[in-house]
């Protein structure tokens, strides 16, 4: 045994990743040389050599063999972790590293088949020393073109797999002969590409790469065109060489000069997605893609000046195409939803209807409150009485967001949604944050809604800090809300640290109702959040205690306790009374799966 | 309880909820029914059932991700390559280790920890070149002088990254 020790220990010290060559036997320097070869099997050379390495392997009695460890790998996992390389460059450099792996990486054609790309502006206005400008646009240049180039390598590696293209480019200048070469490569490639977005900066650039299409896309089901700046007018989108198109997006997208025809007609399509600025805008929009075909409408409308805004007979038309669809997401630009409201329709109403009136809040804004409060009754007016529901207030990055504006964590918009598991009817609200977080009216109208429909709710998700507020406006009609009664389920997000020692938590806890039904408790950091990856956010141990003995006061069942990125209590205090741990075992007679939800306190 | 036993004949008792975090432990365990038989695991050694069970032990009571959730799933998933931190501790093991684990997941039809596994080795391939990638698994480059040639021409734009 001593000798096979000593041998692995050799073996580790010669092979390690950071010294690759240090040859210093005849014996290892076959090995050294020769493994990689076992690595890359596919193309087996001489028996001599094969030979040899299974006496290598032989003598180290697989013992030491970490390096060789990867070369049990099955090609479809291989394919499997290169696929979650997002980045075009790392695919190719894969393709580079040996035989073996490029035979893998090229007989996996989905590998090059989905295209994402994002090239930023480097040149902004802030930069005002011309060399520097001169050099950042040599840089964009470089980019785009290698981009390009590796993106044709791809494709050409697609074989027959459906190709996903997903192309932003924010550059202000952008070579002709460049478009000219995304054009050819779309033709080229065009029988099977099944998804193309395209966001480039204006229609100048935008219209250069769709009249250049020549070639029918027969499989193409989603294709989306946005622009930075401008219209896009649809009569310039070649639609007859997309036959089969299930999804459009247009950002924004004007139809007003398009006419449908019998040879060009857009049947086919049943998602339309679509920024409009004026009622006639609309209009078009909604009779080139007629319901009931249509069955998604997600429509952002922003009215700037009064001769854009519908009338009664707008207005009506609007109404009657929205009652026709599966699901309606209607996202507006303050002021422009008052005007537009009566839209939507109170009876026979889509299954799924989302409000989005969250957009940024800025000085032309005349009356936010009230639109936000007006969207709540709208969204909300028809929930079934006494029935059960699911309730989430959650913050979330909605699809029509400014996508210029990174939303800041604990400032993003609040996404309320009613969800009634039996008849299947969704209900949701997009909210600026300041309204629900700084104005007293949305919460109130939200809670008046709740109550007057006599609403059960059965599982609650609330961000903590909203937690006080909303249970007030659900307490306000009575001390002993029958909707709060039924709630089986807990999930409070939590977007900061907490601290018991400052005033404002106090005040939020004390409309914490007692949960009689409560059973299962969960305190999670949001999805996205980047404080997820150190460990999440903590409560004082205090405060984590407080609120759940107010919300579940002992010795009452709970049966779950989870905390996903949340911790409480400090280091170095190992004997925290007030600690989960504590908490669950001691008062709740629970069992502690893991501890590592908690690591603070150990 | 369950009983494993390890291609290096170790014999692991864990409860039933935590074996079937695999796939094809949980089938054996429905094909076989109520019985005190050891399950032979021939392709999986004592050091990584260990690290296997630490995860399933972990994860026990999580919801088993759907089969037919996949596709769904796949292009939110594809995109990324977050790994929780408690993952992420769990995952950091040397290189050996960490393809025994995946061939493991891979064998016992573990999908999260196979996603784990996956995410681990995409993250440390990101962003390098060929060269750095083979330095990393000590990979010699097999190219032919042709072979080479040819990559080269197909790829000037890939060597300056």
């Amino acid at each position: 045994m001593p000798s096979r020790k000593n041998n692995k220990s050799q073996w580790s010290s010669i092979l390690t990743p950071e010294s690759p060559q240090p040859l210093f036997s005849v014996g290892l320097y076959m090995t050294a040389v020769l493994y990689p070869r076992s690595a890359c099997v596919s193309f087996p050379r001489s028996p001599t050599m094969c030979s040899k390495r299974v006496k290598i392997d032989d003598d180290n009695d697989g013992s030491g063999s970490g390096h060789l460890c990867h070369a049990k790998l099955p090609p479809e996992t291989w394919s499997e972790i290169w696929s979650l390389l997002a980045s075009l460059e790392d695919r190719i450099a894969i393709s580079l590293v040996c035989s073996h792996w490029r035979a893998i990486a090229l007989a996996d054609h989905q590998l090059w088949a989905h295209l994402s790309v994002h090239l930023e502006r480097l040149s902004t206005y802030d930069i005002n020393d011309e060399d520097e400008r001169e050099r950042l646009l040599i840089e964009e240049k470089t980019a785009a073109a290698r981009w390009l180039r590796n993106a044709e390598l791809a494709l050409d590696r697609t074989c027959t797999a459906l190709i996903t293209l997903d192309i932003r480019i924010d550059h202000h200048e952008v070579a002709a002969e460049w478009l000219a070469q995304l054009c050819a490569l779309l033709n080229l490639h065009a029988s099977h590409i099944a998804r193309l977005w395209l966001h480039l900066v204006n229609p100048v650039f935008m219209n250069a790469v769709i009249s250049g299409l020549e070639s029918s896309m027969p499989l193409l089901r989603v294709l989306g065109l946005a622009l930075s700046y401008r219209i896009l007018e649809a009569v310039d989108v070649p639609f007859a060489l997309f036959p089969n198109l299930k999804e459009f997006a247009g950002r924004p997208c004007s139809f007003l000069d398009f006419k449908a025809s019998e040879s060009l007609s857009l049947e086919t399509v049943s998602t339309v997605r679509g920024d409009v600025e004026t009622c006639a805008d609309l209009t078009a929009l909604l009779r080139t893609f007629p319901v009931p075909n249509c069955k998604y409408l997600d429509l952002r409308i922003s009215y700037a000046y009064k001769w854009e805004e519908p009338d009664e007979e707008d207005t009506d038309y609007y109404r009657s195409c929205f009652k026709g669809v599966d699901r309606l997401d209607l996202t507006w630009g303050w002021n422009s939803y008052a005007k537009t409201r009566t839209a939507i329709p109170t009876t026979r109403r889509p299954p799924f209807i989302f409000i989005g009136l969250h957009e940024r809040l800025d000085s032309n804004a005349s009356q936010p409150e009230e639109e936000v409060c007006m969207g709540i009754e709208d969204a909300f007016c028809d929930l079934k009485p006494h029935s059960s529901i699911a309730l989430r207030l959650e913050p979330c990055d909605p699809a029509w967001g400014n996508t210029s504006m990174r939303w800041q964590r604990d400032r993003k918009p609040i996404c309320v949604t009613v969800h009634n598991p039996e008849s299947l009817q969704t209900r949701q609200v997009a909210i600026h944050y300041l309204m629900l977080y700084q104005r007293p009216g949305p919460m109130k109208v939200l809670g008046a809604r709740l109550s007057e429909s006599r609403s059960l709710i059965t599982s609650l998700t609330v961000p903590w800090d909203l937690m006080g507020m909303l249970m007030r406006q659900l307490l306000l009609p009575s001390k002993d809300s029958d909707g709060l009664r039924t709630i089986t389920q807990l999930t409070l997000i939590v977007t900061r640290t907490l601290d018991s020692r400052e005033e404002e938590e106090t005040e939020n806890l004390e409309y914490w109702p007692a949960l009689p039904a409560l059973r299962h408790v969960t305190l999670k950091t949001p999805y996205s959040d980047p404080s997820r990856l150190g460990g999440g956010y903590k409560l004082t141990p205090t405060l984590f205690r407080s609120a759940v003995e107010r919300l579940i006061p002992p010795p009452a069942k709970l049966e779950t306790l989870s905390l996903h990125h949340v911790g409480t209590g400090y280091r170095h205090h190992s004997l925290n009374r007030n600690s989960v741990r504590d908490l669950a075992t001691r008062v709740y007679g629970l069992h502690i799966y893991h501890d590592a939800a908690e690591p603070s306190t150990e | 309880m369950v009983n494993l036993v390890t291609s290096d004949n170790e014999t692991f008792t864990v409860d039933k909820d935590v074996a079937e975090r695999s796939v094809l432990i949980k089938n054996m365990l429905e094909d076989v029914g109520e019985s005190d038989q050891p399950i032979p695991l021939p392709n999986v050694s004592s050091p990584v059932l260990k690290k296997v069970l630490e995860y399933c032990e972990h994860h026990r009571g999580e919801p088993l991700p759907a089969a037919d959730a996949d596709s769904n799933q796949d292009e939110t998933r594809k995109r990324s390559t977050d790994i929780s931190e408690w993952d992420q501790k769990f995952i950091t093991v040397d290189q050996e280790m960490l393809f025994e684990i995946i061939l493991a997941a891979n064998y016992l039809d573990i999908k999260p920890l196979l996603d784990v596994g996956c995410k681990t080795v995409a993250n440390m391939i990101k962003g390098k070149t060929p060269e750095e990638i083979r330095k990393l698994f000590n990979i010699v480059n097999d190219f032919t002088p042709e072979e080479e040639a040819q990559i080269k021409k197909e790829n000037e734009w890939a060597e300056d990254r």
